[in-house]
């Protein structure tokens, strides 16, 4: 009896949280269930901008990236107060789409036509979907694990996992975890932070246990 | 010259996506790279497709184009030497 109440101890106090999550869809970004910007009425490009000057504002490469990296960047914006005070080797990555890079495929696609063959270097370089987390890696210092997985739909038990192996083998003690796509202006960042609590950290009781459930809800609504 | 320099400008703001950055904002002989609009070696290779898209002209040597790269002015001497 004693064993068993110790050994419940010991799990609750070991429980991963999801401490913040953010979704932007349809011109509204929403962080921890609030509506926190909307710009209804505008095609992407002018609703991100828009977002970007609002919550960024001072990094002007943001300009340079395809559209799955300026979604990811202000995504992981304003889920970043949640990991900037830790070190960067102890964050990791985990991000899932369906349409991996097509975008900017796309875009690319149409600087090699037949009659007007000028490929774009700077369009090429994003010709990959995990291209986006090295841009979120390099604004935010993170130097952690990352994955980029692409599949038709979120596998909240798969991505639970991997989760869960980052957390036990791999050094680290935060993730940005979720779903990010992009395809033909229609586009979903549903991200949150995963965040492996310890016995000195006590002030988590407001947040969310990180289940296979709570991460469903967290991140699956509209996929 | 003074009209290739202005339209230059606005290809390579355009061409970069240098948001917020108006023609007048670029000093005409200040260095491209590092100072200056502080561009990257992506931002050479797309200076490279512009020179060749706009003004039908090829860099033929990585040499040869950082010098023409240097910064506007000399991006200008170098399309007028090189106008068929």
């Amino acid at each position: 009896m004693i064993k068993l109440v110790a050994k419940k101890l010991v799990r609750n106090i070991s429980n991963n949280i999801i401490s913040k999550s953010c979704r932007i869809t349809n011109n509204t970004i929403i962080v921890n269930d609030k509506l926190l910007f909307e710009n209804n009425n505008v095609p992407f490009n002018v609703f991100i901008k828009n977002a970007y000057k609002y919550f960024i504002n001072n990094y002007p490469k943001f300009f340079k990236m395809d559209n799955l990296s300026k979604l990811g960047i202000i995504a992981v914006e304003l889920l970043s107060d949640e990991f900037k005070s830790i070190d960067g080797k102890e964050i990791g990555v985990v991000l899932v789409n369906s349409a991996s890079s097509l975008d900017a495929d796309q875009t690319f696609q149409k600087t090699i036509v037949k009659d007007n063959y000028f490929p774009s270097p700077s369009v090429f370089v994003y010709t990959l979907p995990n291209i986006v987390i090295g841009e979120i890696c390099i604004k935010h210092k993170i130097y952690g694990e990352s994955s980029f997985f692409v599949s038709q739909n979120f596998d909240s038990t798969f991505i639970y996992n991997i989760v869960c192996d980052l957390f036990s083998r791999q050094g680290i003690n935060t993730a940005i975890v979720g779903w990010l796509d992009f395809i033909d202006n229609d586009y979903l960042a549903s991200l949150c932070i995963i965040k492996k609590i310890s016995q000195q950290k006590s002030n988590y009781n407001e947040m969310i246990n990180f289940t296979i459930e709570n991460f469903n809800n967290t991140i699956k609504n509209d996929i | 010259m003074d009209e290739l320099i202005n339209n230059l400008k606005i290809e390579i703001i355009e061409a970069l996506n240098l948001e917020d950055v108006k023609a007048e904002d670029i000093d005409t002989e200040a260095p491209l790279f590092n100072e200056g609009l502080g561009l990257d070696s992506i931002d050479a290779l797309e200076l490279i497709v512009l020179i060749e898209k706009k003004h039908g002209i090829k860099i033929q040597s990585a040499d040869e184009g950082k010098q023409i790269l240097y910064s506007v002015k000399t991006i200008a001497e170098f399309i007028i030497k090189n106008k068929k």
